[in-house]
């Protein structure tokens, strides 16, 4: 017995570095987050205000139409990815040739590994007053001549949300293929066999087969939109106006460029941390329901 | 039937036209000139030549070549170390039956669900504190992406199979030497995947780097970028071709590390 228990202690030794470093580089950070979201003031002059900056923040009109901005990206992004997703994992496994689907699930797949700034920056280019998309609005006559994509409020949101579109969709869509891969085949072909349409499979035995899988694409796609900073601090630095602001962009702001409120900027990450967490439960709760009424 | 096969072949070209048309314009910008792209005439400006003074121009760019390197150093390292340690512990969990495992493996994956963002700030202050910033092992430290390849390996534990741990201890090996020798091996798989992905977060990571360096020479491919379009926007066809060939590793890494079957199960890491 005790020889067996020395044993173990040895080989706790394989968790140790990963144990250590993911305490280093997460935890305690965490932890500290939390203590420095305690101190109000700016720059040197800091002070112990206890929860006052989260009162604050609740009042901060900043913040909170940074909040307001998060959630329209949602409301936009999320149906977006999961109907382009669906469709497009449901044409590729549909598909015969292996050739064809190695292809495009290579190409719908390449703008999740391309570097954000990279993609950003090109989007920011081509999207300018002089850029070529632009142009090519000009030409059709959708924008006026002076104006460009990024100087109207409803234009920033749309090509925001269609860059995290094209970026994101192409990973979803290859997790929810590998959800409908592994449905039971027989399943299908019996439905076929009995002469139901497409549409009709797609709805009562694909769907309730991958939605845990959709479940899943809901939440990691709403939790980057929570945490979006590269394509907005890039593209439209929340502009016009505070009208693309996220939350990320906003706490770069008050702890780097404006006088630093580290303090306050603390508090935002933490909220950032919760509303997150909120939001993952509400999925997952709102599922369930809707699953039991079932 | 027809019908539907038309509408599925006409969804997946336009979709295949949505995905690849940014990286179609962004090679013709490669292609063109300065003033080509300005003056929307970038299908008269196309020419190889352009091609080449364009990139010759690009690696003229000393602070291009240093901010390449330093990429190149850090990603690689990162997802080395990552690659190591994440694999140590996916077989401590696999050879612990101990019932605290879990509670050491639940603290792991939570670590995923904690934003990037809220660690920005107590990460820089603890560098600043200790006097970390600009230096190589920061900017390696904030690269590691442990707990999501940690969760990889344990996930796929099953390939692992307990049998094999048995025969090995009844021929003799020690602890290490079954995780040397057969437990990177029957990994094999799980061990690219991990590698390439970690590779890839270090080198897309954007604003753990930003913060965490302050002088130049330190600069990632990232940062580099990110400076250079806010102060610099003269050259932009300098601008796409630099833009290329930052995203050429990640590309290069994603395909060398490809299965080549789509039915495979480690196909485009799933």
């Amino acid at each position: 017995m005790r020889k067996n228990r020395a044993h173990c202690r040895w080989k706790l030794l394989f968790l140790l570095p990963a144990m250590l470093t993911i305490v280093a580089t997460v935890y305690v950070p965490l932890v500290y987050a939390f203590y420095l979201s305690l101190f109000g003031g700016r720059g040197r002059k800091i002070e112990y205000v206890g929860l006052g900056n989260y009162t604050k923040l609740m009042s901060d009109d900043m913040f909170l139409s940074s909040l307001v901005n998060s959630f329209i990206f949602t409301a936009i992004i999320v149906p977006c990815i999961l109907l382009l997703g669906c469709l497009l994992a449901y044409c590729l496994w549909n598909l015969k040739s292996s050739a064809a689907k190695r292809f495009l699930s290579i190409l719908y797949f390449m703008p999740s590994v391309t570097s954000p700034v990279a993609y950003s920056l090109f989007f920011k280019q081509i999207t300018y007053s002089d850029g070529i998309v632009s142009g090519i609005l000009k030409a059709l006559h959708v924008l006026s001549d002076e104006s460009s994509l990024l100087n109207s409020v409803a234009g920033a949101r749309i090509l925001i949300s269609a860059i995290c579109v094209w970026s994101w969709t192409g990973f979803y869509a290859l997790i929810l293929r590998a959800a409908i891969d592994n449905i039971n085949e027989s399943a299908i072909e019996a439905a076929e066999m009995d002469g139901a349409s497409t549409s009709k499979i797609f709805r009562k035995i694909i769907l309730p087969n991958i939605s845990p899988v959709l479940v899943m694409v809901c939440i990691l796609s709403s939790c980057s939109i929570f945490e979006l900073y590269t394509e907005v601090a890039l593209i439209t630095k929340g502009g016009p106006g505070i009208s693309t602001y996220t939350m990320a962009l906003y706490l770069y702001r008050k702890a780097f460029v404006y006088v630093s409120e580290f303090g306050y900027a603390s508090a935002i990450g933490i909220a950032v941390f919760v509303l997150l967490i909120l939001v993952c439960l509400v999925i997952i709760i709102q599922k369930k329901v809707y699953g039991n009424e079932k | 039937m027809k019908n539907r096969r038309l509408f599925q072949r006409g969804f997946l070209a336009f979709s295949s036209v949505f995905f690849a048309f940014p990286y179609l314009l962004m090679l013709l910008c490669c292609l063109s000139t300065d003033a080509g792209i300005k003056g929307n005439m970038l299908f008269g400006s196309l020419s190889t030549e352009h091609f080449f003074s364009n990139l010759s121009n690009t690696f003229q760019n000393s602070q291009f070549i240093c901010a390449f390197f330093n990429s190149c150093l850090v990603s690689s390292i990162a997802s080395a170390a990552t690659l190591l340690v994440s694999s140590l512990a996916g077989f401590g969990f696999s050879v612990i039956r101990a019932s605290w495992s879990k509670l050491l493996l639940a603290v792991i994956v939570f670590s995923l669900f904690i934003p990037e963002v809220t660690l920005v700030i107590p990460t820089f202050q603890l560098a600043k504190n200790m006097k970390l910033l600009s230096k190589y092992i920061t900017l390696i430290l904030a690269s590691l992406s442990i707990p999501f390849s940690t969760f990889l390996f344990c996930q796929n534990r099953s390939r692992f199979p307990s049998d094999l741990i048995e025969s090995a201890k009844i021929d003799g090996a020690s602890d290490f030497c079954i995780y040397l020798w057969i437990y990177l091996g029957t990994m094999r798989r799980i061990c690219v995947i991990s590698l390439t992905i970690s590779f890839l977060s270090a080198w897309n990571a954007m604003l753990m780097p930003v913060i965490l360096v302050q002088t130049q020479e330190m600069f990632t491919i990232s940062i580099y970028l990110n400076s250079v379009s806010s102060i610099w926007s003269d050259d932009y066809a300098i601008l796409m071709t630099s833009l290329s060939l930052s995203t050429i590793p990640v590309l290069l890494v994603f395909f060398l590390f490809q299965k080549r079957n789509p039915s495979d199960p480690g196909f485009l890491l799933n």
